[in-house]
């Protein structure tokens, strides 16, 4: 099979447009109380099992104990009081995809990916989506609907359904291995499911939060969140599309209104930076490897801003500012309508991203953007260090931005500093000795 | 009326089912500017899946054996062109006893798949040097004493039998295994070699050399060449 490629999305999917017809004209017969497993169920539940072990094989699974532990106590407090479903068990775990994604297996995991932790602002809507996941796996609409699309014998090639996941890339990583391992499970990851499990996650989602104490109205902010603002993603996850984003913002909005004020337990952005900080680290660097700059750019300025003393976050911002190149820091108008972006995920599909830059430098103003954006990178990076000259990566990334600069000279002092301060084993160490080698001469190896 | 033969020639012709294989050198390699003696082989990421009427579905388990056979095979097929394999714990079990390691190897294959999507659609590029994965390959410690680091990615589609009758319309009824190999510098990142193979037919899932041997084995040659001394064409 040929690897599937992201920038298929940008043109129309009939079969995708099929499939999700199909998910909205299915019956829903959830009769929770009468389910039992029949043998395709034990089939997802062995491919669900199967995904985990993929996850875990590739090493996509994030590994910190404390925000797993984190995340697992807000689905614990969630889930309070209501016993899990037979062969269900909830164990939150964090993918390392910067995609704004989360998806349920029937067996109880959820998963977030570290996109999704970097844009929710408070613990309210990460429980949100935590509470919205759990309802789907409480409905086991997994299984459902995985019935009801073997009965109307339409898989139709379910793989194909999903053949706008990214092939392997950082971006969607975690949705590319679902693919492989299981077209259903992939298919419910990317699409979600029919609009009345969607509706009845969304309702089911939010008498969770209340009855956790949480500020129902999370939801609907949550889903606010979730609209492309800054950089466009290849695939839309289910959080965006099915139903649409305006459809559940509206719809969760009332129901929140219409809950009893109560008391609400108080989440305040800072707290659950705290826990997440970490990730979006990984994240802010992950958006920069998948050439969203402007995310990362955003996500870094929380961080710096939470803890403007912070070293890590002020080197993490100016590389943002750094990667932006020639990009402006926020999409112009018109990149902010559907057709701009397409047009911006054509650009990202068809143009490396040597080519992309040098495209955004071509335009009028860019060579201009682009001294802005480095002035930038470069006051953040010495303010740095004239705080705290020991933080190497500091002067790692003032070397690169010289180097960028062809400032080779004082590409080469930083490069040395960084050398000097970095550990013995830094994993980098080499890349920088080679950076190095190339600036003292330039006609070794020439620009990187 | 054109004989079956020839309708079926054409068929394969136009489906792409029959034999298909592609190499696009870069021309630092090609000039003998660049010289691959020694590279060090990231896992190979593979996929099978088995095609019925109802659709496809995936086979991981047989996927992830076919993977580690064919890491072994071409492995071999270098050695044997003269190519010295660095770094032998490159497999997903060797990778699970040093997590660094582990991540370092999952950031360049996922930004190796970033560039294959362009890559794939146009491998002219390759000649003029287009692609590069950047000098982020320096991580990747083995990448000091390799020349270059080789990425593939396998495909199989297996046709099930009951399937095959009413498949053979679509002029898709055998099984096809797909490879992908890529010989990236190991110092700036840049894609020297892009090599495409594709067979047809069930004999892939435990003949590889029948699958794959041959083409490879020339495109290696082909890719050496660049050693030093500069051998041409």
């Amino acid at each position: 099979m040929r690897p599937f490629r992201w920038y298929s999305i940008t043109v129309p999917c009939p079969a995708g447009m099929f499939f999700s017809f199909l998910l909205l004209a299915l019956p829903l017969f959830s009769q929770q109380s009468k389910f039992s497993f029949t043998r395709p169920d034990l089939k997802l539940l062995d491919d669900a099992n199967e995904l985990e072990r993929q996850f875990e094989r590739k090493g996509l699974v994030y590994q910190e104990p404390a925000l797993t532990g984190y995340l697992q106590a807000v689905a614990d407090g969630l889930q309070a009081g209501s016993p899990a479903p037979a062969r269900v068990q909830y164990r939150v775990r964090v993918l390392r995809d910067p995609m704004i994604n989360a998806f349920s297996l029937p067996s109880g995991s959820i998963y977030t990916d570290t996109g999704l932790l970097a844009q929710m602002e408070n613990e309210a809507q990460l429980a949100s989506v935590l509470g919205h996941e759990m309802a789907h796996v409480a409905g086991r609409h997994a299984y459902l609907q995985n019935r009801e699309i073997r009965k109307l014998s339409v898989t139709v090639n379910l793989l194909s359904l999903t053949a706008f996941v990214p092939a392997g890339q950082i971006l969607g990583a975690g949705l590319y291995i679902a693919r492989s391992v299981s077209g259903p499970l992939a298919t419910f990851a990317v699409f979600g499911y029919s609009r009345q499990c969607e509706d009845e996650a969304d309702r089911n989602g939010l008498s969770l939060m209340t009855a956790a104490s949480y500020d129902p109205h999370a939801m609907p902010s949550a889903f606010h969140l979730l609209d492309e603002k800054l950089d466009v993603e290849p695939a839309r996850g289910i959080y965006r599309t099915h139903p649409s984003l305006k459809h559940r913002i509206e719809k969760t909005k009332a129901i929140a209104d219409s809950k009893p004020a109560a008391s609400q337990r108080t989440t305040a952005e800072g707290d659950y930076l705290a826990h997440v900080a970490d990730a979006m680290c990984f994240n802010i660097e992950a958006d920069l490897d998948s050439r969203r700059a402007r995310l990362a750019l955003a996500r870094a300025k929380r961080l710096a801003e939470w803890k403007p003393d912070a070293p890590r976050y002020s080197v993490l911002l100016a590389d943002a500012w750094r990667g932006l190149g020639a990009d402006t820091a926020e999409p112009g108008p018109t990149e902010l309508t559907a057709e701009g972006k397409a047009e911006r995920r054509r650009f990202l599909s068809k143009m490396t991203a040597e080519e992309e830059q040098a495209a955004l430098l071509a335009k009028p103003g860019g060579p201009e953007v682009k001294r802005a954006n480095d002035a930038t990178a470069e006051r953040l990076y010495t303010a740095v260090i004239a705080r705290q000259p020991s933080i190497a990566e500091a002067h790692r990334g003032l070397g690169m931005l010289y180097q960028i600069e062809s400032r080779n000279d004082e590409a080469a002092r930083e490069y040395r500093r960084y050398l000097d301060m970095a550990p013995a084993g830094a994993l980098d160490r080499l890349r920088i000795e080679r950076r190095l080698d190339a600036v003292a001469k330039p006609s070794a190896v020439g620009q990187l | 009326m054109p004989s079956p033969a020839l309708l079926l020639a054409v068929a394969a012709l136009v489906t792409g089912n029959g034999l298909a294989a592609a190499t696009a050198v870069n021309a630092k390699l090609e000039s003998g500017q660049k010289a691959v003696l020694k590279v060090c082989q990231l896992p190979v990421e593979a996929e099978w899946s088995q095609v019925s009427i109802t659709g496809a579905r995936p086979m991981s388990k047989e996927a992830e054996d076919w993977g580690l056979k064919l890491q072994q095979f071409i492995g071999e097929i270098m050695t044997k062109a003269g190519v010295a394999v660095v770094a032998e714990n490159m497999t997903p079990d060797g990778l699970q006893r040093d997590e660094s390691l582990r991540q370092t190897v999952l950031q360049l294959q996922q930004k190796y798949d970033g560039v294959a999507a362009q890559l794939h659609r146009k491998p002219g590029g390759v000649k003029k040097g287009r692609y590069t994965l950047g000098d982020e390959v320096s991580l990747l410690p083995c990448s000091a004493q390799a020349d270059a680091l080789i990425f593939v990615r396998a495909y199989g589609n297996i046709l099930s039998a009951t399937s095959r009758p009413i498949l053979m319309v679509t002029f898709r009824w055998f099984s096809t295994a797909t490879l992908y190999l890529t010989v990236v510098d190991s110092k700036s990142g840049e894609v020297l070699a892009y090599m495409h193979v594709e067979k047809g037919g069930d004999a892939f899932r435990n003949n590889l050399e029948y699958a794959f041997a041959d083409t490879l084995a020339a495109d290696f040659k082909e890719g050496r060449r660049g050693a030093a001394g500069g051998a041409k064409k």
